[in-house]
């Protein structure tokens, strides 16, 4: 992505809607269809878990932001994450868009052997295990991709209590991560939401991975949550 | 990283491997070719104790047929391109669908998914590589056809054949997969199609019933080898009993597994009980639908007062024994009694599935010995959380002694670690595979190493001890090859010098290479 697309997007933030910056953008920069401007907005895929509250309302505000209005949202049960044909039909409601979800990680081994199956794009991952307090410590272990590089860095920045590794898939950015404010409120699950829509909407900016883990070693005390978070593409 | 690739094969320049790619596409259409990073991110997804890259693929390749396959090995032998197999690629615990070491090209045969046969007079089955136990399944019951299928934990999403040559069990009669196969189509890496057994004999109809064929029988060579690409599997299936008996057999004490096998091990030889039974430890059962962090904060081994109460809050024996009988009414009935009182006497609660009613461990076991589908031992992931499993599967003699020496070895070294021992024992004719599920966090780089270290020092006094693992993950392949001494070693290399000499096929897959 070039500095010009960035500036261009962070224009679009401030105003208009995500048709007319896609054609603009297009036009101006030369983005393929295939880089990370979806077609359609992204979906939030809600599962029901215990942070939904914060992680989504953090990727709301983004989309807001973005000036995409009526996001659409695809509610799954415990019963269709553990079961493959529910799943599966799931994933074809979400054919041709970009989807951003957290899971109970109970739920993610089935979900990533289906995305395999179904030939999906993973844009980034994140697996996370938590204390039950919101303000406790949290470790976080995030496989990204060139368009989603760097994230870990901008988790571990707004978030200074929590461990963070990145594992990062393919030619990695050159640039360190750029200086944004991100707003770290919703704790580290809001920051996260945040940072996956921004991935979904290309209003990332991807940068240097992490080289190493980030963060304390030991900053998690019982009982633990896990959960797993994810922006994906699923193709037509 | 210089290439655009997530990785290279080893002695392979971006260049060349970028002409692979070009033919592969050329044999295959554009879409088949994976190459971007986020369409295989999932095929990197491991669970294992190491860094993703020491397993990332350079590419994924789907063929439709076999006629694609063969002019894929064509390609890899040109370009010194290896490949790694998958069927549905759902090794889970055993390293899923990443290759044994980096750079290799996934070969993915998801889109080969034929049922090509059932026979239901024979009780026999064909079936392409990306053929599910779901579909297969489901291909049955549509037909209302009176066989059931044999399949292991993670049932629905995984295949019979991938199942099959890797060796794995189900849980019914005809749960040791691989004695229960019979024939299968093999390409070679240089590109010949070999039909095993009867298969080799032109307009054959006895491919599917008779294994052995003429001359040495091969079949056994091409199971957890890189030595061809199996792209058929013929197997039995199992007639569907008019009665079927599931039942579970509590005991409350760690040590009562000694007791436990010398009950079973005459009933099983003697095929009173048919199936593979299993003897599931009380953290493998609670584990499915109970975090460990529920009822245990520290950072050790999980304390025996803690597992007690699991034990008690969930009903459970310490070891929960899972069999079932199959057969008529008469058949059930005359060996129920012979085992009802055996188990009694030996000190178990012997409970049927009327007594247990819905309780979901039950239901569980029962589903699989008839080989319906159920997910439920995913739930096993949540134990710990962070993704981390690695399974542990040393083969013991079917004797009390025996199973009591390697639970007290393994609780000990895992102990040692902070691990839990979360095992089960499945019991063959003769002998037991000792399955312990290694669960860790994989967000946590302390206990990854802890477990990395675990799995290691396990395997290593295991083998000082004698006793081998039927099978491993991708990470501990070669080591565990090395567990079976320089001369097997030897042997294995030699036949994939001269069936594979370019290494084209699956390098690292059980310890072998050119």
């Amino acid at each position: 992505m070039s500095l010009g697309r960035r500036d261009f997007l962070k224009g679009l933030v401030a105003g208009s809607t995500l048709a007319v910056l896609e054609r603009q953008a297009r036009a101006d920069v030369g983005v393929t269809a295939s880089q990370a401007l979806p077609g359609e907005p992204p979906l939030l895929l809600r599962t029901g878990t215990l942070i939904d509250q914060e992680f989504f309302g953090a990727a709301q505000a983004v989309l807001d932001a973005a000036g995409v209005s009526a996001t659409e949202s695809l509610r799954l049960g415990r019963g269709d994450l553990a079961e493959p044909q529910k799943l599966q039909r799931a994933l074809q409601t979400v054919r041709g868009r970009c989807a951003v979800g957290v899971v109970e990680g109970v739920h993610s081994t089935l979900l990533f052997e289906l995305l395999r199956s179904a030939g999906v794009a993973v844009l980034c991952a994140g697996e996370h295990v938590a204390d039950a307090n919101p303000d406790g410590g949290s470790r976080h272990l995030l496989l990204t991709t060139p368009g989603s590089h760097g994230i870990a860095a901008a988790l571990h920045t707004a978030v200074p209590t929590a461990h963070v590794e990145e594992q990062a898939l393919g030619t990695p950015a050159a640039a360190p991560a750029a200086a944004e404010t991100i707003d770290s409120s919703g704790g580290w699950a809001g920051v996260t939401g945040g940072l996956l829509s921004r991935v979904a909407l290309g209003l990332w900016t991807p940068a240097r991975p992490l080289d190493r883990p980030r963060g304390p070693d030991r900053n998690r005390r019982e009982p633990i949550h896990y959960y797993a978070s994810f922006v994906l593409r699923v193709p037509v | 990283m210089s290439s655009q690739y997530l990785a290279l094969p080893e002695g392979v320049s971006a260049a060349q491997f970028g002409k692979a790619i070009a033919e592969f596409r050329t044999i295959l259409g554009e879409e088949h070719v994976i190459t971007s990073a986020e369409v295989l991110a999932p095929y990197t997804k491991i669970m294992l104790p190491v860094d993703e890259a020491q397993h990332a693929p350079s590419a994924a390749i789907l063929p439709a047929n076999v006629e694609q396959i063969q002019k894929i090995v064509a390609v890899c032998n040109k370009y010194k391109v290896p490949v790694w197999p998958i069927s549905t690629g759902r090794n889970l615990g055993y390293g899923s669908a990443a290759p044994a070491t980096p750079g290799q090209v996934v070969l993915d045969l998801r889109r080969m998914n034929r049922i090509l046969e059932v026979d239901p007079e024979l009780c026999t089955a064909l079936v392409e590589p990306g053929v599910t136990y779901q579909q297969l399944h489901d291909y049955i019951s549509e037909r209302n056809l009176p066989l059931w299928l044999s399949c292991p934990a993670p049932s629905a999403i995984a295949g019979p054949l991938g199942n099959t040559v890797d060796r794995g069990v189900g849980y019914t009669p005809y749960g040791e997969h691989f004695l229960f196969s019979c024939g299968m189509e093999v390409v070679l890496a240089d590109g010949q199609v070999l039909r095993t057994g009867m298969g080799s004999v032109p307009n054959s109809n006895t491919w599917q019933v008779f294994k052995w064929g003429y001359g040495p029988s091969l079949d056994g060579i091409f199971t957890q080898s890189n030595y061809g690409i199996v792209t058929k599997l013929g197997m039995w299936l199992m007639p569907a009993p008019p009665v079927y008996k599931p039942f579970v057999v509590r005991y409350p004490k760690r040590t009562d597994i000694d007791k436990i096998v010398e009950t079973i091990r005459p009933l099983r030889i003697a095929m009173i009980i048919p199936n593979a039974v299993v003897i599931a430890g009380v953290l493998w059962e609670a584990g499915v639908f109970v975090k460990r962090s529920e009822y245990f904060e520290g950072d050790g081994q999980i304390d025996d007062a803690s597992v007690a109460r699991i034990m008690k809050d969930h009903d459970l024996g310490y070891w929960n024994v899972y069999a079932a009988l199959y057969g008529s009414q008469e058949q059930v009935d005359v060996n129920w009694n012979i085992i009802e009182g055996a188990f009694k006497a030996s000190g178990g609660e012997i409970l049927t599935e009327d007594q247990v009613g819905d309780k979901p461990t039950f239901k569980y076991r029962a589903d699989l010995m008839r080989g319906d589908m159920n997910l439920q031992e995913f739930g096993l992931y949540n134990w710990r959380g962070g993704g981390g499993s690695l399974w542990f599967a040393p083969v013991s003699q079917s004797r009390g002694s025996e199973t009591l020496k390697q639970m007290e070895m393994a609780q000990r070294i895992l102990k040692k670690h902070g691990l839990d021992y979360v095992g089960e024992f499945i019991v063959g004719w003769r002998d037991m595979h000792h399955i312990i599920d290694v669960l860790f966090d994989r967000t946590d780089p302390a206990q990854v190493e802890r477990a990395y270290a675990c799995f290691d020092e396990l395997l290593t006094e295991f083998a000082a001890a004698g006793y081998g693992n039927y099978r491993t993950n991708t990470a501990f392949m070669d080591k565990v090859a090395e567990t079976y001494g320089p001369v097997k070693r030897d042997v294995d290399q030699r036949l994939k010098r001269a069936l594979d000499p370019n290494g084209i096929i699956a390098p690292g897959k059980s310890g072998i290479y050119i």
